[in-house]
């Protein structure tokens, strides 16, 4: 058995105290999961964005970000996209995804495939549906170009992990007088991204999508022990930094 | 059935990554032969997500629908690199040298440009979101930092003025450092989703 340091500690107790949360809030609010939930406004945005692109004949265009392999938070937006192409299936023209990567594109292909054939219409599937945009970051951008202006768009979302340069699709659909969505776990594609008027969600509030769309319990329990876990943290940083102050800790 | 397997393969998989984190020099052999599956598995993930793209522009092209002239500049393109690299080797100094200079100019073209719309951007920043607590401090921040960047003030090598730009260069990394933990604990529980199969975004 190694020897932990403070740190390993500190980050096996975060751990187990993040699991207990979840399995709390899971069990404790079983019954009402999305009960009293707060809704991030982008996801918001993208239901009303969803019902317009419906209602218009038009279609809502999805841009997953760059790879899993680049960054594992690509993986939030694919409840996401499950839960907006369950809503687009029977309509004109359904939510097309464009990804950065070949395992994102994949999985995409198989999360729209899988909601077809739960939607019991896999005759209605086109590969077209979640494409592979390019394997690097400006290839991904070159690709994403073209989606973003797009007639046949009601409004796009990038909800991934998008570099700064997306500013350029979300620009250019703009001045297509498309509406645009972004949640990104990319910190500088977040500030980049509030000089454009894109409906911007910052920091946490992007793994929010699966309990914002009420598409899954554990997402909504997932979210519950995220606030918990925050005002736990944030009352360990103040004592911390009281302690020091204090000359109790060094 | 169908749907157990690929939840057992993913929760087994991620448990097998965390107790890999404690246990390193025990599970190191095993952690190794599992991320060189990850490595053929995203490959071949690659491939299929190519072969797809392909097939869709084909298609297009076969249907002379709108805009197919692109479609046919990306399948001749990938069609001559793939010839490319196959017949003369994909570490061929030529071969990354045709590529690279293809690519290169493009790349910096698409940064220049992203530059001059990222400069517009902000220019137009108070007319498209008004002016809001967010909007004043993302103003003034941005004319803050441009001037430190700059490097004046520290010419003129204050030492009071020295201390408040060190505070004020800090403020952005406490700030970034609020945003990734936030990020973290949402990466963090979405794994623990995952490793459990409460969630899973490999398919329905």
């Amino acid at each position: 058995m190694p020897v932990l340091s403070l740190n390993d500690l500190v980050a096996i107790g975060l751990c187990v105290l993040a699991l207990l949360a979840l399995g709390m809030n899971l069990l404790v609010h079983r019954k009402h999961p999305y009960l009293g939930l707060r809704k991030t406004s982008a996801v918001r945005s993208s239901e009303i964005l969803s019902q317009a692109a419906a209602e218009q004949g038009k279609r809502l265009t999805i841009g997953l970000g760059l790879d899993v392999a680049d960054s594992v938070t690509a993986m939030a937006s694919l409840p996401m996209l499950a839960a907006l192409t369950r809503r687009s299936i029977f309509t004109d023209q359904p939510v097309h995804a464009t990804s950065g990567g070949g395992t994102l594109a994949s999985l995409s292909q198989s999360v729209v495939r899988g909601t077809y054939q739960g939607a019991v219409a896999p005759e209605l599937f086109k590969p077209d549906y979640a494409l592979l945009a390019g394997l690097s970051p400006y290839a991904y951008l070159a690709g994403l170009l073209p989606q973003a202006a797009s007639r046949a768009n009601a409004g796009i979302m990038l909800y991934g992990p998008h570099r700064p340069e997306s500013l350029l699709a979300a620009d250019l659909a703009e001045r297509k007088r498309n509406p645009v969505i972004a949640l990104t776990s990319d910190l500088s594609a977040q500030a980049v991204l509030l000089a454009s008027s894109a409906q911007l969600s910052f920091g946490e509030d992007y793994f929010d999508g699966g309990a914002s769309l009420q598409v899954n319990p554990s997402a909504a329990a997932s979210l519950r022990a995220q606030d918990l876990l925050r005002i736990v943290i944030t009352i360990g940083l103040i004592a911390g930094a009281v302690l020091r102050l204090l000359g109790v800790w060094q | 059935m169908k749907k157990a397997i690929p939840i057992l393969i993913a929760v087994l998989s991620g448990l097998l990554v965390l107790a890999a984190l404690i246990w390193q020099p025990q599970l190191e052999g095993w952690l190794e032969v599992m991320l060189n599956w990850a490595v053929i598995i995203a490959s071949m993930a690659a491939l299929v997500a190519l072969a797809t793209l392909l097939l869709a522009h084909t298609r297009k092209i076969i249907k002379v629908r709108h805009g197919f002239i692109y479609s046919l500049i990306l399948v001749v393109a990938f069609l001559v690199s793939f010839a490319g690299g196959m017949t003369a080797g994909v570490e061929n100094p030529n071969y990354l040298h045709w590529i690279a200079a293809i690519q290169q100019p493009a790349e910096a073209s698409l940064l220049g440009l992203a530059a001059l719309v990222m400069a517009a951007a902000s220019l137009r920043l108070f007319h498209q979101r008004g002016w809001s607590a967010l909007t004043v401090s993302f103003g003034i921040s941005a004319l803050v930092f441009l001037m430190l960047g700059l490097g004046w003030l520290q010419a003129l090598q204050i030492p009071q003025l020295d201390i408040v730009i060190g505070y004020l260069e800090a403020l952005p990394l406490v700030g970034m450092r609020g945003l990734l933990i936030g990020m973290g604990l949402g990466a963090l529980l979405l794994g623990f989703r995952i490793v459990l199969g409460l969630e899973r975004p490999y398919g329905e």
